[in-house]
C-alpha cells in the first residue's frame, strides 16, 4: 500500500514496510532470490562459482542489487544448495555461467534414519561463508538497504538428499515416515536461518519445492502448512516463502501460515493471487524469467511490472532467481517501471 | 553511482569468451543520428587485455561480416554497422558470435562464397545477382542436387532474415537489396548445417537457467 503522505523511506524501510503491508512511499523493488548476472560477475570481479563459496565475492557480487540496479534489497545466497553442500550431498559446482546444483541421483540419505544434521552444519564452509557475507553487507550498508537471507525448507532438502523420486515415492507410500522426515530435516532450516539472523540479515526467504507440477494443494496442506506455521514462530524475522510454478490451488494455505510474504510465479496471474490472499499475505515478484527477463526487451519488462502494481502487488521483482545471462538493461526496467508508474499514479 | 552503461539493447552474449579468462563480451544495437543501426561490443570486465579482446572481435566483424567501423575512438574503436546501415539482427548476432570464436592473434580473412560440402561431397558456390540477391549452386550429379540447394538455401534465410527471390527457393535476397558478400561467405559454412547452428545457439541460451530441484536432471 503506497500512500503519498508517507515520508522518503531508505530501501530498507520501504522493504521492511512492504513485508508488513504498511504503507510505503513507493512500491519496494525485491529480489527475495539471486540477481546475479555473468556480466555483474565481470563488472566486481566475482565469478561463479566462486562467488558462492567465497563470503567476500558473495558479498561483493550480491551488492550490485542495490548499487548498481537500484533494487531496494540484497540477496547474497544465490544458489539452493548451500545447506546440502553442508549435509553432505554431493555437489556439480559448475561454471561461471551455470548453476551449482546438487548430484541428486547420487542420495546421501534412503532412509528416515539416516538423517543427520552434522555437528559442522554451521562452519562447514559453504554455510559459514554465507553467514560471514551476510556479516560483510551488514557493516558496509548498515541501515540503508533490506538484506535477506535464505534457507531452504526441508521439502527442498529432501529432495536434495533422498533424491527426487525416492522423496516423492516415500510421500506416497508412507505419510508418517515423511512427516517424521521433514521433522528432522526442519532442524537445518531453523539452525542457518536463526544464524543468518544473528549475523544481520533483515529477513529470509525461505524457498520449499512443493512445486505445483508435482505436489498439489492437498499435499502442501497435509505435509507443509503447519510446519511453515512453525518456522514464523521460531524463525524471528518476516519469513517469504518461495515456491516455484502455479499455486493458486495452495495460496489461500499458504496465507494462513503468519509468513510476512509469498514470492511467486509468473505463472499465477497478480489480480488473481491478491484477490486469494486479502491481505493476509504481502506478495513479492511475478515477473517472468524465462520469456521476459531473459529473452524479451525493456518494455515488455515494464508492462509486467506495471500489471503487478495495477493489481496492488506489495513488492515487484524477478519471479525467481534469474537467468545468469539476463541483460542489465533489462533488470534496470523493473526500479525505473516502478518509479514511471508512481509518477503517474501520484495517490496509489 | 552506478558502473552501469547505456548503450542500447543487448542483442547477443557471448558468456565465456574462449580466448581470454571467460569474460563475458556483449553485443548491442542502438539507432545512431541518421537513423542507422549501430553495434557495440561491450564487456564489463576490467581486468588489463580485455580492450584487446574487443578490438580484436570488433576486427573479426568488419572483415568476417563485412561490416565498417563507426565513429572511432569516440566509441572505443568497438562500434560497427553495416553499409547499407540497416538492421539485419540476426546476421549481427551470427557474424558476433563466430568473430568471438577466432582466438586472438588469427590472421582475419574474409570467407569465399564458395566451399566443399562434405555431406553430399560436392562444390557449393554461391553468385551475386547484384542488389542484395544471391543464387546458390551445386556441382556433381543430378540427383538430390535441387533438394541440397534448396536445403542451403533455407539455411540462408534462417541465419540473416534472408527472403527467397521471386518464388525460386535457389536464390536469396537480403531485404534492403544491398550485396553483402562478405556476410554471405561467412554464414555459407553455417547454411549448409544450420540446425547444428541453430542447436549450438540453443544450447547456450538455456545455460545459466535454475530450475526447481523437481526439474533438473542430476
Amino acid at each position: 500500500m503506497t500512500d503519498a503522505r508517507v515520508q522518503p523511506m531508505t530501501s530498507r524501510e520501504r522493504v521492511l514496510a512492504g513485508l508488513r503491508r504498511e504503507p510505503v512511499d513507493r512500491t519496494p523493488v525485491c529480489n527475495p532470490t539471486s540477481v546475479a548476472t555473468v556480466e555483474l560477475m565481470d563488472l566486481v570481479d566475482a565469478y561463479f562459482p566462486e562467488a558462492n563459496r567465497d563470503s567476500e565475492m558473495m558479498a561483493r557480487l550480491a551488492a550490485t542489487g542495490y548499487t548498481e540496479l537500484g533494487f531496494d534489497s540484497i540477496m547474497p545466497v544465490f544458489s539452493i544448495i548451500q545447506e546440502s553442500s553442508a549435509l553432505g550431498c554431493k555437489m556439480q559446482w559448475e561454471q561461471k555461467d551455470n548453476w551449482p546444483t546438487v548430484r541428486m541421483r547420487e542420495p546421501i540419505w534412503r532412509d528416515v534414519d539416516d538423517i543427520r544434521i552434522p555437528n559442522d552444519f554451521l562452519t562447514h564452509p559453504d554455510t559459514a561463508c554465507v553467514i560471514e557475507a551476510i556479516k560483510l553487507l551488514r557493516k558496509e550498508f548498515g541501515d540503508e538497504v533490506a538484506i535477506i537471507g535464505k534457507t531452504m525448507g526441508p521439502w527442498t532438502l529432501g529432495y536434495h538428499c533422498f533424491g527426487v523420486e525416492p522423496f516423492l515415492l516415500m510421500s506416497l507410500d508412507d505419510p508418517g515416515k515423511t512427516k517424521l522426515a521433514l521433522e528432522r530435516m526442519k532442524e537445518a532450516t531453523i539452525q542457518f536461518g536463526v544464524a543468518q539472523i544473528e549475523a544481520g540479515a533483515d529477513a529470509l526467504t525461505l524457498p520449499d519445492h512443493a512445486t505445483g507440477d508435482l505436489v498439489s494443494g492437498e499435499y502442501y496442506d497435509r505435509y507443509l502448512k503447519d510446519m511453515h506455521a512453525e518456522f514464523v514462530d521460531l524463525i524471528p524475522v518476516p519469513l517469504i516463502l518461495h515456491i516455484c510454478g502455479r499455486t493458486v490451488d495452495r495460496m489461500n494455505s499458504i496465507a494462513e501460515t503468519g509468513m510476512a510474504a509469498f514470492h511467486f510465479d509468473s505463472k499465477n496471474k497478480p489480480q488473481e493471487s491478491m484477490d486469494i490472499i486479502r491481505d493476509r499475505i504481502s506478495l513479492v515478484g511475478n515477473i517472468n524469467n524465462p520469456e521476459t527477463l531473459y529473452a524479451k526487451e525493456p518494455d515488455a519488462v515494464r508492462a509486467e511490472v506495471c500489471a503487478n502494481l495495477d493489481a496492488g502487488v506489495h513488492m515487484v521483482g524477478p519471479e525467481c532467481a534469474i537467468p545468469l545471462q539476463t541483460s542489465i538493461e533489462n533488470l534496470l526496467a523493473i526500479p525505473r517501471a516502478v518509479r514511471d508508474w508512481h509518477a503517474d499514479h501520484p495517490h496509489n | 553511482m552506478t558502473r552501469l552503461v547505456d548503450i542500447g539493447i543487448r542483442i547477443e552474449l557471448v558468456s565465456m569468451y574462449p580466448h581470454f579468462h571467460d569474460i563475458s563480451i556483449s553485443l548491442y544495437e542502438r539507432q545512431g543520428d541518421d537513423d542507422s543501426f549501430e553495434f557495440q561490443i561491450h564487456s564489463y570486465a576490467g581486468r588489463t587485455g580485455v580492450e584487446q579482446c574487443l578490438h580484436h572481435v570488433t576486427a573479426a566483424m568488419v572483415t568476417l561480416g563485412g561490416m565498417i567501423p563507426v565513429g572511432g575512438d569516440s566509441n572505443g574503436g568497438t562500434c560497427v554497422r553495416f553499409l547499407c546501415g540497416n538492421q539485419h539482427r540476426k546476421a549481427c548476432r551470427r557474424i558476433f558470435l563466430e568473430a568471438c570464436k577466432i582466438a586472438l592473434g588469427t590472421e582475419l580473412k574474409s570467407r569465399p562464397m564458395s566451399i566443399f560440402d562434405k555431406k553430399t561431397e560436392r562444390n557449393i558456390n554461391v553468385d551475386s545477382l547484384g542488389q542484395g540477391a544471391y543464387r546458390i549452386n551445386a556441382d556433381g550429379e543430378e540427383d538430390g542436387r535441387a533438394r541440397r540447394i534448396t536445403a542451403i538455401a533455407g539455411g540462408f534465410v534462417k541465419l540473416a532474415e534472408m527472403d527467397y527471390v521471386d518464388d525460386s527457393d535457389h536464390a536469396v535476397v537480403f531485404g534492403c537489396n544491398n550485396d553483402h558478400n562478405s556476410l554471405i561467405g561467412l554464414l555459407l559454412k553455417r547454411a549448409l548445417n544450420v540446425r547444428a547452428a541453430m542447436r549450438e545457439q540453443d544450447d547456450s541460451a538455456g545455460r545459466g537457467m535454475l530450475s526447481a530441484p523437481s526439474a533438473q536432471q542430476k
